[in-house]
Protein backbone atom coordinates (compact mmCIF):
# COMPACT_ATOMS: atom_id res chain seq x y z
CA UNK A 1 0.00 0.00 0.00
CA UNK A 2 1.28 3.14 -1.15
CA UNK A 3 -1.24 5.10 0.77
CA UNK A 4 -0.42 7.37 3.86
CA UNK A 5 -2.02 8.96 6.75
CA UNK A 6 -1.15 10.52 9.60
CA UNK A 7 -4.14 10.88 12.44
CA UNK A 8 -5.37 14.37 13.23
CA UNK A 9 -4.71 15.76 16.74
CA UNK A 10 -6.12 18.62 18.65
CA UNK A 11 -2.83 20.87 17.07
CA UNK A 12 -1.97 18.80 13.74
CA UNK A 13 -4.02 18.09 10.86
CA UNK A 14 -5.36 14.76 9.10
CA UNK A 15 -3.07 14.03 6.32
CA UNK A 16 -4.12 11.64 3.87
CA UNK A 17 -2.56 10.46 0.81
CA UNK A 18 -4.39 8.66 -2.15
CA UNK A 19 -1.76 7.13 -4.49
CA UNK A 20 -3.94 6.04 -6.92
CA UNK A 21 -5.54 9.43 -7.39
CA UNK A 22 -2.24 11.33 -6.47
CA UNK A 23 -4.11 13.51 -4.10
CA UNK A 24 -2.97 14.81 -0.46
CA UNK A 25 -5.42 15.91 1.76
CA UNK A 26 -4.75 17.91 4.99
CA UNK A 27 -7.45 19.21 7.03
CA UNK A 28 -7.46 21.05 10.53
CA UNK A 29 -5.22 22.92 12.09
CA UNK A 30 -1.63 22.83 12.16
CA UNK A 31 1.41 23.43 15.58
CA UNK A 32 2.61 20.61 16.49
CA UNK A 33 5.57 20.47 18.52
CA UNK A 34 8.19 19.09 16.43
CA UNK A 35 6.75 19.88 12.36
CA UNK A 36 9.43 18.31 10.27
CA UNK A 37 9.30 15.34 12.69
CA UNK A 38 5.25 14.49 12.14
CA UNK A 39 5.15 16.05 8.32
CA UNK A 40 8.71 14.22 7.41
CA UNK A 41 6.24 10.97 5.79
CA UNK A 42 3.99 13.66 4.02
CA UNK A 43 6.79 15.18 2.09
CA UNK A 44 8.28 11.83 1.61
CA UNK A 45 5.35 10.51 0.11
CA UNK A 46 5.19 13.56 -2.45
CA UNK A 47 8.83 13.49 -3.54
CA UNK A 48 7.94 9.78 -4.23
CA UNK A 49 4.85 10.61 -5.85
CA UNK A 50 6.37 12.91 -8.12
CA UNK A 51 9.85 10.75 -8.60
CA UNK A 52 8.03 7.23 -9.41
CA UNK A 53 4.91 8.27 -10.91
CA UNK A 54 3.84 10.90 -13.97
CA UNK A 55 0.30 11.29 -13.16
CA UNK A 56 -0.87 14.64 -11.80
CA UNK A 57 -0.29 15.83 -8.12
CA UNK A 58 -3.18 17.64 -6.36
CA UNK A 59 -3.35 18.68 -2.75
CA UNK A 60 -6.70 19.76 -0.90
CA UNK A 61 -5.94 21.66 1.56
CA UNK A 62 -8.23 22.95 4.33
CA UNK A 63 -5.70 24.42 6.76
CA UNK A 64 -6.31 27.40 9.33
CA UNK A 65 -4.00 28.05 11.99
CA UNK A 66 -0.04 27.26 11.03
CA UNK A 67 2.51 27.99 13.14
CA UNK A 68 6.06 29.04 11.72
CA UNK A 69 7.82 25.85 11.49
CA UNK A 70 4.64 24.48 9.86
CA UNK A 71 4.72 27.55 7.25
CA UNK A 72 8.41 26.42 6.42
CA UNK A 73 7.28 22.94 5.77
CA UNK A 74 4.35 23.92 3.23
CA UNK A 75 6.66 26.45 1.75
CA UNK A 76 9.50 23.48 0.92
CA UNK A 77 6.84 21.18 -0.24
CA UNK A 78 5.34 23.76 -2.69
CA UNK A 79 8.59 24.94 -4.12
CA UNK A 80 9.56 21.38 -4.60
CA UNK A 81 6.37 20.76 -6.60
CA UNK A 82 6.85 24.34 -8.80
CA UNK A 83 10.25 23.04 -9.17
CA UNK A 84 8.58 19.58 -10.83
CA UNK A 85 6.12 21.72 -12.49
CA UNK A 86 8.82 24.32 -14.71
CA UNK A 87 9.39 20.44 -15.60
CA UNK A 88 6.50 19.80 -17.20
CA UNK A 89 4.57 17.68 -14.09
CA UNK A 90 0.67 18.88 -13.89
CA UNK A 91 0.82 20.06 -10.24
CA UNK A 92 -1.86 21.65 -8.45
CA UNK A 93 -3.26 23.23 -5.57
CA UNK A 94 -6.29 23.81 -4.12
CA UNK A 95 -7.09 25.97 -0.30
CA UNK A 96 -10.28 25.60 0.56
CA UNK A 97 -11.30 28.69 3.50
CA UNK A 98 -14.77 29.62 5.29
CA UNK A 99 -16.11 32.85 3.50
CA UNK A 100 -16.77 33.59 7.32
CA UNK A 101 -13.12 33.70 7.56
CA UNK A 102 -11.59 36.22 5.14
CA UNK A 103 -7.97 35.99 7.38
CA UNK A 104 -7.47 31.84 5.76
CA UNK A 105 -7.84 33.30 2.17
CA UNK A 106 -5.30 36.36 2.97
CA UNK A 107 -2.68 34.06 4.48
CA UNK A 108 -3.15 31.15 1.54
CA UNK A 109 -2.92 34.06 -1.02
CA UNK A 110 0.53 34.40 0.58
CA UNK A 111 1.39 31.00 -0.08
CA UNK A 112 0.34 31.32 -3.60
CA UNK A 113 2.42 34.34 -4.69
CA UNK A 114 5.50 32.39 -5.38
CA UNK A 115 3.85 29.56 -7.19
CA UNK A 116 3.10 29.49 -11.07
CA UNK A 117 1.62 26.05 -10.79
CA UNK A 118 -2.76 26.38 -10.62
CA UNK A 119 -3.30 27.45 -6.79
CA UNK A 120 -6.81 27.98 -6.22
CA UNK A 121 -8.05 29.50 -3.14
CA UNK A 122 -11.49 28.96 -2.44
CA UNK A 123 -14.44 29.89 0.05
CA UNK A 124 -16.98 27.34 0.86
CA UNK B 1 58.77 45.37 -30.36
CA UNK B 2 56.32 42.34 -30.50
CA UNK B 3 57.77 39.12 -31.89
CA UNK B 4 55.39 37.77 -34.70
CA UNK B 5 55.45 34.38 -33.47
CA UNK B 6 53.69 33.19 -37.01
CA UNK B 7 56.39 34.19 -38.96
CA UNK B 8 59.22 33.25 -36.72
CA UNK B 9 57.38 29.69 -37.09
CA UNK B 10 57.41 29.32 -40.45
CA UNK B 11 61.12 30.72 -40.60
CA UNK B 12 61.75 27.89 -38.56
CA UNK B 13 59.98 25.33 -40.19
CA UNK B 14 61.09 26.77 -43.54
CA UNK B 15 65.01 25.86 -42.29
CA UNK B 16 64.33 22.87 -40.62
CA UNK B 17 62.77 21.63 -44.23
CA UNK B 18 65.47 22.48 -46.62
CA UNK B 19 67.40 19.82 -46.92
CA UNK B 20 70.93 21.64 -47.90
CA UNK B 21 70.63 22.47 -44.05
CA UNK B 22 69.65 18.89 -43.03
CA UNK B 23 72.86 17.60 -41.40
CA UNK B 24 73.97 20.77 -40.00
CA UNK B 25 74.17 20.76 -35.80
CA UNK B 26 72.84 24.18 -35.65
CA UNK B 27 69.44 22.31 -37.86
CA UNK B 28 70.03 19.34 -35.62
CA UNK B 29 69.70 21.35 -32.42
CA UNK B 30 66.59 23.59 -33.69
CA UNK B 31 64.98 20.62 -34.38
CA UNK B 32 65.23 19.11 -31.05
CA UNK B 33 64.17 23.06 -29.34
CA UNK B 34 61.32 23.30 -31.55
CA UNK B 35 60.34 19.52 -30.23
CA UNK B 36 60.79 20.46 -26.51
CA UNK B 37 58.83 24.40 -27.82
CA UNK B 38 56.06 22.20 -29.02
CA UNK B 39 55.23 20.03 -26.04
CA UNK B 40 55.41 22.88 -24.00
CA UNK B 41 52.87 24.62 -25.56
CA UNK B 42 50.79 21.77 -25.53
CA UNK B 43 51.28 21.26 -21.81
CA UNK B 44 50.32 24.82 -21.49
CA UNK B 45 47.14 24.18 -23.38
CA UNK B 46 46.30 21.34 -21.33
CA UNK B 47 46.70 23.68 -17.60
CA UNK B 48 44.78 26.65 -19.20
CA UNK B 49 42.19 23.84 -20.20
CA UNK B 50 42.38 22.62 -16.87
CA UNK B 51 42.26 25.50 -14.48
CA UNK B 52 39.55 26.94 -16.76
CA UNK B 53 37.20 23.75 -15.71
CA UNK B 54 38.47 24.31 -12.60
CA UNK B 55 37.40 28.06 -12.00
CA UNK B 56 34.01 27.05 -13.93
CA UNK B 57 33.66 24.33 -11.67
CA UNK B 58 33.61 26.95 -8.63
CA UNK B 59 31.36 29.55 -10.86
CA UNK B 60 29.07 26.95 -10.54
CA UNK B 61 29.33 26.33 -6.82
CA UNK B 62 29.00 29.65 -5.80
CA UNK B 63 26.40 30.41 -8.40
CA UNK B 64 24.42 27.32 -6.92
CA UNK B 65 25.28 28.25 -3.36
CA UNK B 66 24.03 31.85 -3.80
CA UNK B 67 21.02 30.30 -5.86
CA UNK B 68 20.40 28.26 -2.30
CA UNK B 69 21.15 31.28 -0.44
CA UNK B 70 18.48 33.36 -2.14
CA UNK B 71 16.25 30.73 -2.04
CA UNK B 72 16.39 31.09 2.35
CA UNK B 73 16.18 34.29 2.27
CA UNK B 74 12.81 34.56 0.28
CA UNK B 75 11.42 31.60 2.17
CA UNK B 76 12.60 33.37 5.52
CA UNK B 77 10.68 36.76 4.51
CA UNK B 78 8.04 34.69 3.72
CA UNK B 79 7.83 33.03 6.79
CA UNK B 80 8.22 35.74 8.62
CA UNK B 81 5.20 37.66 6.70
CA UNK B 82 3.11 34.92 7.04
CA UNK B 83 3.70 34.67 10.97
CA UNK B 84 2.92 38.21 11.33
CA UNK B 85 -0.22 38.23 9.68
CA UNK B 86 -1.01 35.21 11.95
CA UNK B 87 0.20 37.09 14.68
CA UNK B 88 -2.12 39.94 13.58
CA UNK B 89 -4.95 37.70 13.32
CA UNK B 90 -4.63 36.12 16.43
CA UNK B 91 -4.65 39.35 17.98
CA UNK B 92 -7.76 40.34 16.63
CA UNK B 93 -9.24 37.36 17.77
CA UNK B 94 -8.13 37.73 21.21
CA UNK B 95 -9.70 41.32 21.36
CA UNK B 96 -12.92 40.06 19.58
CA UNK B 97 -12.89 37.26 21.99
CA UNK B 98 -12.52 39.20 25.35
CA UNK B 99 -14.94 41.80 24.00
CA UNK B 100 -17.69 38.97 23.18
CA UNK B 101 -16.53 37.58 26.98
CA UNK B 102 -17.01 41.05 28.51
CA UNK B 103 -20.02 42.41 26.80
CA UNK B 104 -23.86 41.19 26.94
CA UNK B 105 -25.01 40.46 23.21
CA UNK B 106 -28.91 41.76 23.12
CA UNK B 107 -28.13 44.65 25.17
CA UNK B 108 -24.28 45.03 24.18
CA UNK B 109 -24.47 46.46 27.77
CA UNK B 110 -21.41 45.12 29.97
CA UNK B 111 -22.43 41.67 31.18
CA UNK B 112 -22.20 40.55 34.98
CA UNK B 113 -18.44 39.52 34.37
CA UNK B 114 -17.38 42.87 33.32
CA UNK B 115 -19.77 44.66 36.24
CA UNK B 116 -18.22 42.55 38.85
CA UNK B 117 -14.95 43.31 37.39
CA UNK B 118 -15.16 46.81 37.08
CA UNK B 119 -17.18 46.98 40.54
CA UNK B 120 -14.13 45.22 42.16
CA UNK B 121 -11.81 47.42 40.75
CA UNK B 122 -13.94 50.31 42.07
CA UNK B 123 -13.97 48.71 45.35
CA UNK B 124 -10.41 48.97 45.76
CA UNK B 125 -9.44 52.27 45.12
CA UNK B 126 -12.68 53.77 46.68
CA UNK B 127 -11.30 55.15 49.51
CA UNK B 128 -11.33 58.58 48.15
CA UNK B 129 -14.51 58.83 46.51
CA UNK B 130 -17.54 58.31 47.14
CA UNK B 131 -19.38 54.62 45.91
CA UNK B 132 -22.84 53.57 45.71
CA UNK B 133 -24.42 50.42 44.23
CA UNK B 134 -28.16 49.88 42.47
CA UNK B 135 -29.91 46.96 41.73
CA UNK B 136 -32.39 47.86 38.85
CA UNK B 137 -35.05 45.00 38.16
CA UNK B 138 -38.15 46.12 35.65
CA UNK B 139 -41.28 45.53 37.01
CA UNK B 140 -43.27 42.34 35.82
CA UNK B 141 -41.54 41.36 32.69
CA UNK B 142 -42.41 38.31 32.41
CA UNK B 143 -45.82 39.79 31.42
CA UNK B 144 -43.91 41.33 28.34
CA UNK B 145 -42.85 38.32 27.60
CA UNK B 146 -45.77 36.67 27.86
CA UNK B 147 -48.42 39.15 26.31
CA UNK B 148 -46.49 40.61 23.30
CA UNK B 149 -43.62 37.26 22.35
CA UNK B 150 -40.08 37.12 23.47
CA UNK B 151 -38.84 39.11 20.29
CA UNK B 152 -41.16 42.52 22.17
CA UNK B 153 -39.36 40.92 25.33
CA UNK B 154 -36.22 41.43 24.27
CA UNK B 155 -36.80 44.54 21.95
CA UNK B 156 -38.00 46.04 25.08
CA UNK B 157 -34.77 45.49 26.96
CA UNK B 158 -32.70 47.00 24.28
CA UNK B 159 -34.38 49.78 24.59
CA UNK B 160 -34.38 50.35 28.56
CA UNK B 161 -30.62 49.71 28.50
CA UNK B 162 -30.15 52.64 26.21
CA UNK B 163 -32.18 54.73 28.24
CA UNK B 164 -31.02 53.59 31.33
CA UNK B 165 -27.56 54.20 29.61
CA UNK B 166 -28.19 57.45 28.52
CA UNK B 167 -29.52 58.32 32.03
CA UNK B 168 -26.27 56.89 34.05
CA UNK B 169 -24.15 58.31 31.59
CA UNK B 170 -20.46 59.17 32.52
CA UNK B 171 -21.47 59.25 36.53
CA UNK B 172 -21.29 55.46 36.52
CA UNK B 173 -21.52 52.28 34.88
CA UNK B 174 -24.58 50.13 33.84
CA UNK B 175 -24.76 46.27 33.21
CA UNK B 176 -26.62 43.70 32.62
CA UNK B 177 -27.05 41.59 35.72
CA UNK B 178 -28.56 38.90 34.27
CA UNK B 179 -32.32 38.23 32.99
CA UNK B 180 -34.42 41.49 33.37
CA UNK B 181 -31.75 42.86 36.45
CA UNK B 182 -29.47 45.94 35.93
CA UNK B 183 -26.27 46.82 37.95
CA UNK B 184 -25.33 50.46 38.32
CA UNK B 185 -22.07 51.50 39.77
CA UNK B 186 -21.53 55.18 40.68
CA UNK B 187 -18.73 57.07 41.96
CA UNK B 188 -20.54 60.23 43.18
CA UNK B 189 -18.75 61.71 45.77
CA UNK B 190 -22.33 62.47 47.57
CA UNK B 191 -25.10 59.87 48.28
CA UNK B 192 -27.67 62.10 47.84
CA UNK B 193 -26.97 63.07 44.08
CA UNK B 194 -26.23 59.02 43.24
CA UNK B 195 -29.85 58.51 45.12
CA UNK B 196 -31.38 61.53 42.72
CA UNK B 197 -29.83 60.17 39.41
CA UNK B 198 -31.49 56.62 40.09
CA UNK B 199 -34.77 58.63 40.79
CA UNK B 200 -34.45 60.12 38.14
CA UNK B 201 -33.64 56.93 35.96
CA UNK B 202 -36.65 55.82 37.50
CA UNK B 203 -39.21 58.06 36.68
CA UNK B 204 -37.65 58.50 32.77
CA UNK B 205 -38.26 54.66 32.40
CA UNK B 206 -41.87 55.12 33.74
CA UNK B 207 -42.42 57.33 31.09
CA UNK B 208 -41.50 55.60 28.44
CA UNK B 209 -43.81 53.55 26.23
CA UNK B 210 -42.59 50.99 23.82
CA UNK B 211 -44.97 51.06 20.66
CA UNK B 212 -45.94 47.56 18.92
CA UNK B 213 -48.26 48.27 15.91
CA UNK B 214 -51.03 49.47 17.97
CA UNK B 215 -49.91 48.24 21.00
CA UNK B 216 -48.31 50.48 23.95
CA UNK B 217 -46.27 48.48 26.12
CA UNK B 218 -45.66 50.16 29.39
CA UNK B 219 -43.11 49.58 31.76
CA UNK B 220 -41.52 50.72 34.89
CA UNK B 221 -38.35 49.59 37.18
CA UNK B 222 -38.06 48.72 40.86
CA UNK B 223 -34.41 50.06 42.10
CA UNK B 224 -32.69 49.21 45.02
CA UNK B 225 -29.74 51.18 46.35
CA UNK B 226 -27.18 51.35 49.13
CA UNK B 227 -24.06 53.31 49.54
CA UNK B 228 -20.96 51.60 50.85
CA UNK B 229 -19.95 51.81 53.82
CA UNK B 230 -17.01 50.65 56.20
CA UNK B 231 -16.12 47.21 56.84
CA UNK B 232 -17.86 46.26 53.50
CA UNK B 233 -16.67 43.58 51.08
CA UNK B 234 -18.44 43.20 47.37
CA UNK B 235 -20.85 40.45 48.63
CA UNK B 236 -22.38 42.71 51.47
CA UNK B 237 -22.67 45.99 49.24
CA UNK B 238 -24.23 43.68 46.57
CA UNK B 239 -26.42 41.84 48.87
CA UNK B 240 -28.00 45.23 50.73
CA UNK B 241 -28.39 46.80 47.42
CA UNK B 242 -30.57 42.67 46.72
CA UNK B 243 -32.27 43.20 49.53
CA UNK B 244 -33.62 47.15 49.65
CA UNK B 245 -34.93 46.06 45.77
CA UNK B 246 -36.16 43.10 47.48
CA UNK B 247 -38.18 45.76 49.88
CA UNK B 248 -39.42 47.99 46.65
CA UNK B 249 -40.78 45.02 45.15
CA UNK B 250 -43.22 43.44 48.03
CA UNK B 251 -44.54 47.48 48.57
CA UNK B 252 -45.50 47.50 44.90
CA UNK B 253 -42.70 48.79 42.95
CA UNK B 254 -42.05 51.28 40.49
CA UNK B 255 -40.02 53.23 43.64
CA UNK B 256 -36.62 53.23 44.76
CA UNK B 257 -35.49 52.17 47.98
CA UNK B 258 -32.53 52.96 49.95
CA UNK B 259 -30.63 49.79 51.38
Amino acid sequence: MNDLLIEGTASSPTVRGEWKSGTLYMEGDSYPENSYELYGPMVAWVERYLKERSEPLTLELTLLYLNTSSIKVMMDMFDEMEERFQEGRQVAVNWYFDEENERVAELAEEFKEDCTFPFKIIGK
Amino acid sequence: MKTDFAELEKNIQDILAAPEYQDHPASKALSQLWEVNQEQWSRMDRLTRLSDSYQDVMIQQGKSLSERFDKHVRQLEKMTRISDRYQRSLRQLNIELEKTSLVDPLTELPNRRMIMKRLSQVFDGQQEEGLSVAMIDIDYFKKVNDEFGHQVGDEVLIALGRLMESVVGDHGVIGRWGGEEFLVILTNPKFEDAVALLESLRSKVSAYTHQIDDKTVLTSVSIGITEYQDKDTVDSLLSRADSALYSVKSKGRNSLAVG
